[in-house]
């Protein structure tokens, strides 16, 4: 099956002047359309910095990423791609309406069309009655929204989110779920970061399990669950995993 | 280039509504009312002091502003993470830098117009009459002063933190308003490796000097020939053309 | 520093400046000294660094004489009074840069002539206000007020403003009897001015040419008001003091003949 984002052998290491840190080492990763990747790790794992690789915020040290067949280093790549990133804290001093409104310009998108899909983008999010209403006064929950919403600007067709319910009450994780789930519904593919794994377990098709910059197992997520009756779950896979390696 | 005007005007969106330039404006306004109510000694129409003092606010608040907002704009954008939904755009990291640039600049001008008006008006209402090509070609010569103000903090906040950058870009005000002229007649009369490290100095040094008008403005000397004005405008192009062009070479290497 | 710090800053200054004049007049002035008592609270407010600022308004007075220029350093290698000047300069400077550079300065020499010397009298007010023992700004203040504008009144107020701070100044107080004998015709009240003004710059540093000036008007002073006795003395000190001058023996000539 035709992979929308391929990685392979990526390598990166933090020069940081006293010693060297390797992040990732050689990860292979391939995710097709339509499905729903969750990538989990310990904290220090590599995930950010796999995403951030794969939309060249960092440069790629070796290794290669493609985006939709294309070199993802182009920017003219990231077209079609939304980010969402882990706890971003916007401008205090724009509203919601207008940030989509300079980031949908950003991507080039038709005034005409930004008046129709911001409403709807927030409307989805449900932040319609906090669309004049600065971002400066928001509660953690709904700057994770916003983060969100700016995320689908461009309707892209590969979303990446980094910890997109990290902080979230239940109620609101509930709804991003529900959210993350018909976006894939509508033929989006999701490459997500997470390290709630019960969120992982409820939403993900497939998993990749990343530890000291190492791709411990990847897989449909069904591998990972076992028989109900023999009491696994993916957090005891995942604590197994990591204690073995 | 689609990405620098979304860019530009949501900062100046950001900008009005800080507040921070309606302080300035108000205390523009006190300072120069203050001032020409002044009376001395029932001498009717004097009126240098408050055009000096006036044209003196209206650039050292237009300083104040280009150096503190520029400082703070890419490491504000990478501490609050923004920087990543930028960079994950169809944008290059450039591109971000070069609309970061824009959008500092806009808004330094736009208060340095605004203020220009505000200090005009006063001139007007005290003197009764004024030169209008000194007056455009000063508005002109704060334009590209603060262009190059800008370009030189947003060089230095690719590699300095906020503080230390604005220390770092006022001490250099002070320096080359106070000492190019010396290091200018140093360089005609030095002689061997003297002469010439001096004249190079004197050519890597952004010189703020050109753009003081304080002088013509307020003793009425006059404006300045019109190759004077187009060389300027082309030293202040060419010399932010390097300052953003080795901004980006930096801010490409930068860890984010 | 934060930009709420400067604009908390800013705003205490601003209303400073709006509410020192009902400040200054409460009563609190009982541990000041004479000197001081009455000096604005504004500028009380400034302590040692008045000096400073003083003589900085009394120089930007000199710098606006000049129509702004003024050389600091006393380097003159590079005036352009006129074309040949601004020619011989382009010759020596080789960049660009530098040459743009000097076209942009204003290198001509001007003084303030007539009325525009109305300019300079806020910095030379600000200065003797700032620091009222700078004699000079009193002096020169009252100079052109009187010279130039015809406001012998005003700056026969500022001069004894200027006394009352400073009562041992020579200056002020020659200052203060010339006015009167030239501006106002009371040649009384000039003598007893000058007198104290000869007697004051015996105990401080001068040169020959003030002390000839004051025993000038001094003398001139003694034979308006009839003492010429007291004119002849003084006349003849002249005389020792500028030997070489022959404007005094005529003088003395009448004066003994009488």
């Amino acid at each position: 099956m035709e992979h929308i984002l391929s990685i392979k052998n990526l390598d990166y290491t933090y020069k940081t002047g006293r010693e060297d840190v390797r992040a990732l080492d050689a990860l292979n990763l391939g995710i097709c359309r339509g499905e729903i990747f969750g990538f989990i790790g310990p904290n220090g794992a590599g995930k950010t910095t796999t995403i951030k690789l794969i939309l060249n915020i960092l440069p790629i040290q070796s290794g290669k990423i493609e985006i939709l067949g294309e070199d993802s280093s182009k920017p003219k790549t990231r077209i079609k791609v939304g980010y969402m990133p882990e706890s971003a804290v916007y401008s205090q001093y724009l509203t919601p309406h207008e940030l989509l409104y300079m980031y949908g310009r950003i991507f080039g998108i038709q005034r005409s069309l930004l008046k129709q899909r911001i409403p709807e983008l927030l409307a989805l999010v449900g932040l319609e009655k906090e669309a004049s209403r600065l971002i400066g006064t928001f509660s953690k929950g709904m700057m994770q929204k916003v983060s969100f919403a700016q995320s689908l600007i461009n309707e892209p067709s590969v979303l990446i989110l980094d910890e997109p319910t990290s902080g979230l009450d239940p109620v609101l994780r509930k709804k991003m779920r529900e959210i993350i789930l018909s976006l894939r519904d509508a033929g989006k593919t999701i490459f997500f970061s997470s390290h709630e794994l019960s969120e992982v377990e409820l939403i993900s098709d497939k998993i990749g399990v990343l530890n000291k910059g190492r791709l411990l197992a990847t897989g449909p997520i069904k591998n990972f669950m076992g028989n109900k009756d023999d009491g696994l779950s993916l957090e005891n896979y995942f604590l197994n995993l990591i204690e073995e390696k | 280039m689609t990405a620098i005007c979304p860019i530009v005007s949501a900062t100046i969106k950001e900008f009005i509504r800080r507040k921070d330039f309606y302080v300035f404006l108000i205390l523009l306004c006190v300072l120069l009312a203050i001032s020409s109510m002044q009376n001395f000694f029932h001498i009717e129409n004097i009126s240098r002091y408050v055009r000096d003092v006036g044209y003196s606010l209206t650039m050292f608040f237009s300083f104040f502003i280009a150096v503190t907002f520029s400082a703070g704009q890419l490491p504000r954008e990478i501490e609050n993470k923004t920087v990543y939904p930028l960079l994950a755009k169809p944008i290059s990291r450039r591109m971000v830098l070069f609309s970061q640039f824009c959008a500092s600049a806009a808004v330094s001008v736009m208060s340095f117009l605004l203020f220009f008006i505000a200090f005009m008006v006063f001139d007007i209402i005290k003197t009764g009459s004024l030169n209008p090509l000194l007056f455009v070609q000063a508005a002109i010569f704060g334009t590209l002063f603060l262009c190059m103000v800008c370009a030189f903090v947003i060089f230095l906040s690719t590699f300095m933190t906020v503080a230390a950058n604005i220390t770092i870009s006022i001490l250099t005000y002070l320096f080359i308003t106070g000492f190019s002229d010396s290091l200018r007649d140093f360089s005609i009369y030095a002689k061997g490796p003297a002469a010439i490290c001096s004249e190079i100095i004197y050519y890597l040094i952004p010189h703020f000097d050109f753009f003081n008008m304080r002088v013509r403005i307020t003793h009425e000397w006059g404006a300045l020939p019109f190759w004077v004005v187009a060389s300027v405008g082309a030293y202040t192009f060419t010399y932010c053309f390097f300052l953003l062009y080795f901004a980006g070479v930096i801010f490409r290497r930068k860890k984010l | 520093m934060t930009l709420k710090n400067i604009l908390v800053a800013s705003s205490c200054i601003t209303l400073t400046l709006i509410f020192a004049p009902m400040i200054d007049t409460f009563d609190h002035a009982e541990a000041l000294t004479s000197a001081t008592r009455n000096v604005p609270l504004i500028f009380r407010m400034l302590g040692e660094t008045r000096a400073i600022v003083s003589t900085w308004s009394f120089l930007q007075a000199d710098v606006y004489y000049h129509g702004g220029i003024y050389d600091f350093t006393g380097n003159h290698t590079f005036c352009t009074h006129d074309a040949k000047g601004k020619e011989e300069l382009r010759t020596h400077i080789h960049n660009f840069l530098g040459r743009l550079s000097k076209e942009i300065d204003i290198t001509e020499h001007i003084h303030l002539k007539g009325d525009q010397t109305k300019e300079i009298i806020p910095w030379l007010y600000y200065s003797a206000k700032i620091d009222p023992h700078n004699t000079d700004a009193y002096t020169i203040t009252a100079f052109y007020l009187s010279h130039i504008f015809g406001k012998n009144e005003d700056a026969l107020d500022f001069l004894r403003e200027g006394l009352k701070y400073n009562p041992d100044s020579w200056k002020i107080n020659f200052e203060i009897g010339r006015m009167y004998f030239q501006c106002f015709n009371d040649p009384e009240k000039a003598v007893r001015f000058l007198s104290r003004a000869y007697l004051l710059q015996k105990e401080k540093p001068h040169d020959k040419f003030q002390q000839r000036y004051v025993l000038t008007l001094l003398a001139a002073s003694y034979e308006a008001i009839g003492d010429e006795q007291s004119a002849l003395k003084t006349y003849k000190h002249l005389s020792e003091l500028c030997p070489k001058e022959e404007t005094f023996k005529p003088r003395i000539d009448k004066i003994s003949v009488q």
